[in-house]
């Protein structure tokens, strides 16, 4: 795959305050590439970086094979789309309106007709801004991104405070935008969101990069182990749980084995309760997920 | 409940720097501009008085312009060149000229003075009047002496700051008022209150009332830095100004609750409080007595609380006398109506923000 | 350049889409005008005077006329009559305290007392005046408040009245009165006679884009910056000069329709006679709505939200106004009120159209009309230039 993006030993300094310590990204084409980190940790420094809204204070940029000092030159911009978080727009601007001005930014763009039909809102044109839902703003916020037929895509918690069919509508768009062979850089919140898009993860806390994978590769080294739930009835007594699982926790009336062998704990869970005469319900399988790692690698909640 | 809601109006009150400015600094600011500019257009700050520069070829004309003058109220100053004479009306230093050449009088207007030359004009005809008198030996068989109705330090401008602080007091509490709800209901805040048990009306009073002892306070204020500043020499009745001042905020309180009534959007609230402040700045009997307006003007003036709120003021500050009864109706009308216009329009806004 | 011309578009497109936009741009300077023309063009004229005066004649029936003609010129002078200027009431002897204290409590404006020997003093001054000795004239009293203006005025007034008074009596003793010459001259007036209108005009079309480059410039930018749309555009190759000249020629264009709308309401409705085509006001014009502009971008810089930006500029507006002497001249101010009035780009703005449009010569020089307003612009952009760029770091 085509490297887009390189980055390395990026730092960024505000005042005596190092607010990057050297951070290194490759971004190839076609890829969606996930960047994760709880607040402060220097990722929104990173990405208004590579948007070409800050300057960096030193490292190596390579956009497109040029290499880039301080600030993205705008003949990098034509080939950048951005869409922040929460996009406003001026008031009472027309959605096709406000298209045309950012078309009217870029040497070269694509028909305001094609980039309404790759977003859906063609029907709504001529709306007001104001009067779309959240759903229906964000698609115009993607469309002022896309007007310019860019390589790389930056999104920025794309997703926020939309309903579960707006998110799933943005996910089909982005992963569209995958599929025509564009690079997308995304940051988000949701971690759903991230390990359902992202083709690698980077994970970046204190300024520094701290570790990076596909999710699966991330999800197996960090995640721990994977777990049985369940809950008993009649609820047993201490004695009977002592031969159950050494791994065993309680809370409550519920109960959670954690295990590096499925298989074999699920076998003696069965077979304790035949022994017991107690039967099991709400047996369930508990996969750790990208929140487990990030949370066993930043020792934070993302949303603090 | 009741005081929680209170305690917090309070506290969301003092952290608003916007509202801090509106209610104690833009009533002072105010009252410094207005008294200086209408002072400034009186002549003087002591008392009416028409200073008219001078020039006149005959030394004979102008002593007996220096001796009609004291008999006409006027205050003649003479000067040696004619160009003087435009130099001193283009400083403000007189408000009219006359040049005496030949036997012929001209007089000499500042068109910057614009509305205020009326008055200058038929002032003219009093001086021609008189000087015809003398040239064709008319002898006085009449005289006035003039006889102040009443003793004391009487300043224009003693009587026109009164009538300033009334419009700063009145401004700032319907800007303040509009404002603060107007904000509240662009922003949503009103339609989460309205999902609560609190009544409409209860919530604007608590609104209100902390507003209301700020801009008492300022008030305060307010006169204490004009005195400072104007050497008025009030003698105040501070329980009838407290009073007073009480039912003037509350009035203008309750017309910045009932202008937030009409829309929902806080620029169209601030357009009605603008509309509403700058006619009752121009058409209130503070800037020009009654007695120089055109009938309309007086009918509408009459009907605009400003000119009463004034009024009382001047009372309550010992400027002007005033029946008791007068004072006690505009009193109780302002404050109910004040209080009325608050709960009633408190209602009606939650209500307006249910549907 | 299509950049530019994308920005121009949309902004104006925004604006002439916004109620409020409309009402600050069109509706509150023709409003404003309208109302002060309404208040001040009729003030103080002849047939707006009306004073309320009391006349007490305690000369009682002395069997002589002289006391009565007196209350007869009054009368002449009061209403219905046609150019009456008080409202006379008579009342009766022994009303004395009562009148005092209705100019006390400000219901009339001034008491006149005929004494009780006006009669036979105007006899024997008649007389000896005949036979060529000198005598003292009779003393007609008046009561009134010095402090308040309209019983000053009233006071000016009869006091001038006398003179006619007078006349009177010497004309009916058959002496021949010669009047002077008077002529009138209006100092600083360009125009014959400039009615109140003229006068506030300049004044209005000074207000009018200082309120534009307030309220339409910065509570949007304060807007864009917060809403982080300003980012957005920088994420793109636009040029931000691109966007600065797009926006301030919508906020121009903008101008010039004001101007274009008050000088057409003002010309037609309001009858103005000043000179509103004049080339050097147009191009002074221009330079304001410049000046006024890049005050409003500096104000979008200082200030983070759109509502502190409006609630504010809306109620600083009207000082400033004021001391511009836009509504009333000024005169007479103290020192450090006279500070803020230098300060003002607006007074200076205000002289300089006075000027140009021929109402009246400016009382400060014209390079200083310039200068100063000249000074704030660049401030301003300075201040605004500075801000943007210490964002981009």
């Amino acid at each position: 795959m085509e490297k887009i993006i390189e980055i390395h030993g990026l730092r960024k300094y505000y005042g005596k305050f190092e607010a990057l310590k050297g951070i290194d990204i490759e971004l190839y084409r076609g890829e969606i590439f996930g960047f994760l980190g709880p607040n402060g940790a220097g990722k929104t420094t990173t990405v208004e970086i590579l948007e070409g809204l800050r300057s960096s204070s030193n490292g190596e940029m390579i956009f497109f094979g040029e290499h880039i000092h301080g600030t993205i030159p705008s003949h990098i911009k034509e080939k950048i789309g951005v869409v922040l978080q929460e996009t406003h727009f001026l008031d009472h601007l027309k959605v096709r309106e406000i298209i045309e001005l950012f078309a009217s930014f870029f040497k070269n763009h694509l028909s305001i007709e094609k980039v309404m039909e790759l977003v859906q809102i063609k029907e709504k044109a001529g709306a007001y801004f104001d009067d779309l839902s959240g759903g229906q703003r964000q698609r115009v916020a993607i469309a002022t991104a896309i007007v310019n037929d860019p390589e790389i895509i930056f999104l920025d918690e794309p997703t926020v405070g939309l309903d579960p069919q707006s998110r799933e509508s943005i996910w089909t768009l982005i992963e569209n935008l995958k599929r025509e062979n564009k690079a997308v850089f995304l940051t988000t919140h949701y971690m759903d969101e991230a390990q359902r898009l992202s083709d690698r993860i980077s994970i970046i806390d204190a300024g520094k990069i701290i570790t990076e994978g596909t999710p699966f590769e991330l999800i197996n080294k960090y995640g721990g182990k994977s777990a049985v739930d369940f809950k008993c009835e009649p609820i047993p007594a201490d004695e009977t749980l002592k031969n159950l699982n050494e791994n065993l926790s309680k809370t409550d009336d519920h109960f959670r084995i954690k295990t590096d062998n499925l298989t074999k704990t699920l076998e003696d869970l069965v077979i304790w309760s035949k022994q017991s005469n107690i039967s099991l319900i709400n047996v369930s399988l508990v996969e750790p997920t990208l929140e487990d790692v990030f949370l066993s690698l930043t020792g934070r909640e993302l949303r603090n | 409940m009741p005081f929680e809601l209170l305690r917090k109006s309070f506290y969301m009150f003092i952290r608003d720097r916007q509202a801090i400015i509106m209610f104690f600094l833009l009533p002072i600011i105010m009252m410094i501009i207005l008294g200086f500019v209408i002072a400034g257009m009186s002549g003087s700050t002591t008392g009416v008085n028409v200073k008219i520069v001078t020039y006149s070829d005959s030394p004979e004309f102008a002593s007996l312009i220096s001796k009609e003058a004291s008999n006409i109220g006027l205050n003649f100053i003479f000067v040696k060149t004619p160009d003087d004479v435009e130099e001193l009306l283009k400083a403000g230093k007189a408000q009219m000229g006359l040049l005496i050449n030949k036997g012929v009088f001209t007089f000499v207007y500042d068109q910057s003075y614009g509305q205020y030359n009326n008055y200058l004009k038929d002032l003219q005809d009093i001086i021609a009047n008189n000087v015809n008198e003398y040239l064709s030996n008319v002898k006085s068989f009449i005289k006035i002496e003039p006889i102040p109705a009443k003793k004391g330090n009487l300043t224009v401008i003693g009587f026109v700051v009164p009538g300033v602080i009334a419009i700063a007091i009145m401004i700032a509490g319907i800007f303040g008022m509009a404002i603060v709800s107007g904000n509240y209901r662009q922003n949503g805040v009103l339609k989460r209150m309205n999902v609560t048990p609190v009544n409409g009306g209860y919530f604007f009073l608590s609104l209100s009332l902390i507003r209301f002892f700020s801009s008492l306070l300022s008030a305060i204020l307010t006169v204490l830095i004009s005195e400072i500043i104007f050497s008025t020499g009030y003698s105040i009745n501070w329980f009838y100004f407290i009073i007073f001042t009480s039912s003037g905020i509350l009035l203008s309180l309750g017309f910045g609750t009932i202008f937030s009534i009409f829309s929902r959007d806080l620029w169209t609230i601030l357009n009605l409080s603008t509309i509403f402040s700058i006619v009752m700045m121009l058409f209130s009997n503070v800037f020009f007595p009654y007695s120089i307006m055109p009938a309309y003007m007086r009918i509408i003036s009459s009907m605009l609380p400003i000119s009463y709120f004034a009024q009382g003021l001047r009372y309550v500050l010992g400027i002007e006398m005033m029946h008791t009864e007068n004072f006690l109706i505009i009193s109780t009308i302002f404050a109910f109506g004040g209080i009325t216009m608050i709960i009633l329009g408190g209602h009606l806004i939650f209500k307006l923000e249910k549907n | 350049m299509k950049i530019l011309w994308e920005f121009f578009k949309i902004h104006l497109f925004s604006d002439f889409r916004n109620r409020r936009s409309i009402f600050w741009v069109i509706i509150f300077p023709v409003l404003l005008l309208s109302l002060l023309i309404l208040t001040f063009s009729n003030l103080g004229v002849r047939g707006s005077l009306n004073f309320n005066v009391i006349v007490i004649d305690e000369s009682g029936d002395s069997g002589m006329i002289f006391s009565q003609k007196m209350v007869d010129i009054l009368k002449s002078l009061s209403f219905p009559n046609k150019d009456g200027v008080f409202n006379l009431t008579v009342m009766s002897q022994g009303d004395e305290s009562k009148a005092i204290k209705s100019i006390m409590y400000g219901e009339s404006d001034l008491l006149i007392i005929i004494p009780k020997n006006f009669d036979s003093q105007i006899a024997r001054e008649v007389l000896l005046q005949k036979i060529g000795f000198n005598s003292s004239p009779a003393t007609v009293e008046t009561y009134y408040l010095p402090n308040r203006a309209s019983s000053s005025l009233a006071q000016g007034l009869i006091e001038g009245f006398i003179g006619q008074f007078n006349i009177f009596f010497a004309k009916n003793f058959g002496q021949a009165v010669q009047p002077v010459k008077v002529k009138n001259k209006t100092l600083g007036g360009i125009i014959g006679s400039p009615s109140y209108t003229d006068f506030v005009t300049p004044g209005i079309l000074v207000i009018a884009p200082f309120t534009t480059g307030l309220l339409l410039v910065a509570p949007k930018l304060a807007m864009m910056r917060r809403n982080r749309i300003m980012k957005r555009y920088n994420s793109t190759p636009m040029n931000l000069l691109s966007f600065f000249f797009g926006f301030t020629f919508s906020r121009l264009l903008i101008m010039i329709l004001q101007y274009a709308g008050l000088a057409l309401f003002a010309f037609s409705v309001m009858k103005t006679q000043i000179n509103l085509f004049s080339p050097s006001a147009l191009i002074y014009y221009l330079f304001s709505c410049a000046v006024y502009t890049a005050i409003g971008f500096a104000v979008g810089y200082a200030v983070s939200g759109p509502v502190a930006v409006s609630a504010l500029s809306s109620v600083v507006n009207l000082p400033l106004e004021f001391l511009a002497g836009i509504f009333f001249p000024l005169f007479n101010l103290s020192w450090y009120i006279q500070i803020f009035v230098y300060a003002n780009p607006l007074w200076y703005a205000t002289n300089a159209m006075r000027q140009f449009l021929g109402v009246s010569i400016s009382p400060s020089p014209m390079w200083m009309n310039i200068f100063v307003p000249g000074l704030w612009l660049f401030a301003s952009l300075s201040f605004s230039l500075v801000k943007s760029l210490n964002e981009r770091r």
